[in-house]
């Protein structure tokens, strides 16, 4: 299921935003935009699929600090997420024996808080859509909507004549209760939200610390690699692990820095792993991680989150501070090439990124004359267009603040 | 000798440049620099070609064919693009660059990767070539790498009638 929209209503800076994803979106701004701002919405997501709607607020240091502090209290907290339906949905076979094809549609799940001493689930509504095609019949529209009310589901089903209700939904589903102020996101049963759900959990915003080189000590943690990047070692041994997989790996490594002969994860001091690097100056003679700049660490990192750990929707902050020019041109390219997986949200103010991308992966965020967040395209924008047009690049326009 | 510049259009090419032609090219020329002149502006490129010029070094403005209808069509679109550059100092490439990365490659590991060899990539764009690219490859650009281990040119200029001109024209080189 593949994460397409999100709507913020009362959200941090944001009054009311929509971002509409492309495989590849860059989020450009400058500080204090409300970039980090638009990535809380999709953790605040993750965070209540993962942990639940009590656990995701403390996480985001309470519900004061969720809503926008410029508009009155009373304005309740608006979430709303659009998906595609997976693909796996497509065929079903009817109780008659008939078998029928859904062709994806889009998912809608939204939520609304009031803004009390605790969180109050205003609205709670899921809806999905779907093309419906029966043997011998022309493709139909068909949709489910579950609203969440009080602690009752109500279910609603429109479907092409002859499909009955119960083969989507079946009465057992629909029993389902849920206190008045979860949400049917927290839900691990309640069908089909649990497609959403899990979706949603799978969300990663990758932000590697700073001198990663020097943090790589962890004795144990995480196969998959942690957000900072801190457990790059361990998820690079799981990836050099497997012949084929250490084979690409070390494949892209090379492509972005052709000096690498070797890559090795050994035991460092204290038994922690550790990361070891075999140059072709020198060959057979392994550098520990320590002696690597924190940029090429990171280049590890990126290339084990982009290809060796699929999600649903990586989100990257700032991931290319620390690298060459030249080196960011290729790493943009892999990013597009592994966005055909995964897609990618990469919040960066690096000119050199916009170099290589082209104006509609681009979405600035600026702040509007009341101090909201606000998401423009500069694809959208005739301006724009005409500056680039005439060859002024895209970093050029975001250095001269034109765009 | 005199230093070749070849202008690159993306990343793709020059890798393959690097790992392919380069070499050759270096047997000619006294030393081979790639320029991705994709994200630089016109006048930028001119102003490069300029300096070339009173360098006394050489240099070839490699570009796809793209949308044009010819390989002289594109020429002019190269031409009228870049005001500084030079009829003969164009390669147009056909289709695009993942055209000459199938050519030449191994037919054993074309097969194992379930692509079948083709007798000409000149139609090969690159839409085309992703939708060939193995499902076990995590990344397009690793395909592109193997594909260019065990490269054969003679193979290459067989299946690819621009490569075989760029190598004839560029590298002295006639298959």
């Amino acid at each position: 299921m593949a994460i397409t929209a999100l709507t913020l209503r009362n959200f941090r800076s944001f009054r009311e935003a929509e971002l509409r994803l492309r495989p590849f979106l860059l989020l450009i701004g400058r500080n204090a935009a409300g970039k980090s701002n638009l990535i809380h919405g999709f953790l605040f997501l993750r965070d209540i699929a993962r942990s639940g709607l009590a656990n995701a607020i403390s996480l985001q240091g309470g519900l004061a600090y969720l809503q926008n502090a410029g508009l009155a209290c009373g304005r309740d907290l608006g979430i709303e997420v659009e998906l595609t339906l997976p693909v796996e949905m497509s065929a079903l076979s009817l109780p008659d024996g008939r078998r029928i094809e859904i062709a994806p549609g889009v998912c809608t799940y939204a939520f609304a808080l009031g803004c009390n001493e605790r969180a109050e689930v205003r609205e709670d509504r899921f809806v999905m859509r779907f093309t419906v095609r029966a043997p011998g019949e022309p493709p139909a529209p068909g949709l489910v909507e579950i609203v969440h009310e009080g602690d009752r589901l109500r279910y609603a089903v429109d479907l092409p004549p002859g499909i009955a209700e119960a083969v989507f939904l079946p009465p057992a589903l629909r029993e389902a209760r849920l206190g008045p102020n979860a949400l049917m996101l927290e839900s691990p049963t309640l069908y089909p939200m649990g497609l959403v759900r899990r979706a949603l959990a799978l969300i990663s915003c990758y932000e590697f610390a700073p001198r990663l080189s020097a943090r790589l000590d962890l004795r144990t943690g995480a196969a998959e690699l942690t957000e900072d990047g801190s457990n790059a070692a361990i998820a690079l041994g799981r990836v050099l692990a497997h012949p084929d997989s250490r084979q690409q790996f070390l494949a892209l490594l090379r492509d972005l820095l052709p000096f690498v002969e070797d890559v090795a994860v050994g035991d460092g001091p204290g038994g922690a792993p550790e990361i070891r690097v075999a140059e072709v100056y020198a060959p057979g003679r392994y550098l520990p991680a320590e002696a690597l700049s924190s940029g090429t660490v990171e280049l590890f990192a990126l290339l084990i989150a982009l290809f060796f750990s699929p999600r649903e929707l990586a989100i990257f902050e700032e991931p290319v501070a620390r690298l060459h020019p030249l080196v960011v041109g290729r790493l943009v390219g892999l990013m597009r090439d592994a966005s055909a997986v995964q897609p990618l949200l990469v919040s960066t103010q690096h000119p050199a990124v916009l170099r290589h991308a082209p104006v509609e992966d681009v979405c600035l965020v600026s702040r509007d004359k009341d101090g909201f967040s606000v998401l423009t395209l500069p694809a959208d924008s005739t301006e724009v267009r005409t500056f680039l047009e005439e060859e002024v690049g895209l970093d050029e326009l975001f250095l001269a603040d034109l765009l | 000798m005199t230093r070749l510049n070849v202008l690159v259009e993306g990343s793709d090419d020059v890798r393959f440049f690097e790992r392919v032609l380069v070499p050759l090219l270096k047997e000619r020329y006294g030393a081979v620099r790639l320029v991705p002149y994709a994200c630089l502006r016109r006048t930028a490129v001119d102003n490069l070609l300029r300096g070339f010029a009173r360098l006394g070094e050489a240099y070839v403005i490699v570009a796809d064919i793209d949308t044009a209808p010819s390989v002289r069509a594109k020429k002019r679109v190269v031409l009228a693009r870049f005001a500084e550059a030079e009829p003969g100092a164009i390669a147009v490439v056909v289709m695009e660059i993942e055209s000459w990365y199938l050519a030449g490659a191994d037919d054993g590991f074309l097969a194992g990767s379930g692509v079948l060899p083709l007798s000409s990539t000149d139609e090969v764009t690159k839409e085309a070539f992703n939708a060939l690219v193995p499902r076990r490859y995590v990344s397009r650009v690793g395909f592109m790498l193997d594909l260019l281990d065990g490269y054969s040119l003679d193979r290459g200029t067989e299946r690819n009638r621009s490569l075989g001109f760029f190598l004839s024209r560029f590298a002295g080189i006639h298959k």
